[in-house]
């Protein structure tokens, strides 16, 4: 049945809407940094996809999605500052001989957080969709509609940011 | 390849799990990535709060429903034709009822089906013996229909729409389903989209080609098999209890049946037509080799 399955059918759009929601609205917060927002702009990209249910081919929908998401980001936010917040695991007690005492602060995640709030776009949503949704780089790419090769280009510029960062912080003794 | 692009390939590779073992082994030796490492698996645990899948999609549902409401104005005209037959009909059946709570009752009678259309163009196929009604006011903001008998709905999506019934209810969205509710029957089936039904305190959802029965107070879930043949003009049976056909029998046609203690147990496997009276009792009685015959509307054993 999948091959003949039409987003049109009440059924199978709602089992798209489960499979693909979250992610969404995630890749809609690493954009603008705001989850209300970010949930608006998903929704609204459903909507989208029910006027076009029947234009859009089942194969074809996660890539259409994430189009229409990113051009209604376009159409809203006009690239302001993005400040993400993540929920974070409790800081195991601190220990004065572990060789990485300096990067378990609370301080020293906030930078962190800073840090990925301010990569560049690309850098930060494959990034992101790779780190916190443990997407594949293969189903990134099928996302964004960009090479597998882009993904690993975008993804090995954020560590090579994130490592200077590191060592920036470190030598500021944060 | 200058040696910078070597490092940015490793980057990616190491975290896609991509290393050849050298790659690794030198990886994890060189103590220029340890803060890297560490901070990469902090962000591993970070999350994000969860969306609220049912939420959300009911919100979804909502949005639908505005872009959607200026295309389902037009089919006003049909309604105000559905509306009138509907009203002759109400005045018989509830008279003052339907003008002070805008309540709508249809009820079929022996032998009797028909068609009707929702105000919001969904549509009830009711079958014979059956009664629907619903509350015509603020229907689109609250779709909700009471059955009794048996109904086979096409509904049109939207928000929620719920059918209440003596022994459960059944809510749906954007669907096509079949529900036969009598005062010792609940049987729901789901030909398309899906279906939440609910029975005291226990509830099973439905997808196409589910059904679910109410037995002994437990709702059991089944595979459909085959045809819903009441819409098809006729009954059929597969080791059916004769009592229940013959109830049946009487739904479809204005006749009496007394059967006899001695056929009570009796099994029917076979069909009876919903046109022809005359044919649909040889189909059921001379079967099973029971004899009979009819007088003034009343079937006699002999």
């Amino acid at each position: 049945m999948p091959e003949t399955s039409s987003i049109c059918d009440e059924q199978v759009y709602h089992d798209i809407y489960i499979t693909n929601a979250e992610k969404l609205r995630n890749f809609l917060y690493y954009k603008c940094g705001d989850s209300d927002h970010a949930e608006d702009l998903m929704h609204d990209s459903f909507v989208k996809l029910w006027k076009k249910c029947a234009e859009v081919t089942f194969e074809k929908v996660v890539g259409f999605l994430y189009a229409v998401a990113n051009n209604l980001f376009l159409d809203h936010v006009r690239s302001q500052k993005v400040s993400l917040k993540f929920e974070k695991s409790l800081l195991p007690k601190s220990d004065l001989n572990d060789p990485l005492f300096q990067l378990r602060t609370d301080e020293f995640r906030l930078q962190i957080e800073t840090a990925i709030s301010d990569l560049p776009d690309g850098q930060r949503e494959a990034f992101l969709m790779n780190r916190i949704d443990k997407l594949t780089f293969k189903e990134i790419a099928h996302q964004l509609e960009i090479s597998e090769t882009s993904v690993e280009k975008r993804i090995s510029k954020a560590l090579l940011n994130l490592k200077g960062k590191i060592e920036e912080l470190k030598q500021r003794k944060i | 390849m200058s040696k910078k692009n070597d490092h940015t390939d490793l980057l990616a590779r190491w975290l896609s799990n991509d290393l050849t073992k050298e790659e690794k082994k030198h990886f994890d030796e060189n103590p220029e990535f340890n803060d890297l490492k560490a901070v990469v698996e902090d962000i591993d645990s970070w999350k994000i709060p969860p969306l609220d899948l049912d939420a959300g999609f009911s919100e979804l549902q909502s949005k639908k429903e505005e872009t959607n409401s200026t295309a389902k104005m037009i089919s006003m005209t049909t309604w105000f034709r559905v509306a009138a037959s509907i009203a002759l009909i109400a005045v018989t059946y509830v008279g003052w009822d339907y003008f002070l709570n805008n309540e709508v009752l249809i009820q079929t009678t022996i032998g009797e089906k028909q068609e009707v259309e929702l105000p919001d163009g969904s549509k009830v196929n009711l079958d014979v013996s059956s009664s629907l009604s619903y509350a015509k006011r603020n229907w689109l903001k609250n779709r909700e229909v009471e059955i009794f008998g048996q109904a086979f709905l096409d509904v049109k999506s939207g928000g929620s729409f719920v059918v209440q019934t003596n022994s459960g209810t059944v809510s749906v969205l954007g669907t096509r389903f079949n529900v036969n509710i009598s005062t010792d029957a609940f049987e729901v089936r789901c030909y398309e989209g899906k279906v939440l039904v609910e029975s005291g305190e226990q509830n099973v959802t439905l997808l196409a080609n589910e059904g679910t029965e109410l037995l002994n107070s437990q709702l059991n879930k089944y595979l459909i098999k085959e045809q819903l043949d009441w819409m098809s003009g006729f009954n059929s049976y597969s080791q059916a209890p004769l009592s229940e056909v013959v109830l049946d029998l009487q739904k479809y046609y204005p006749i009496e049946i007394n059967l006899p203690d001695r056929f009570t147990d009796m099994r029917f496997t076979g069909r009876f037509s919903h046109t022809d009276e005359a044919s649909a009792l040889r189909s059921v009685f001379a079967t099973m080799e029971i004899r009979y015959s009819v007088l003034n509307g009343i079937v006699v054993f002999e």
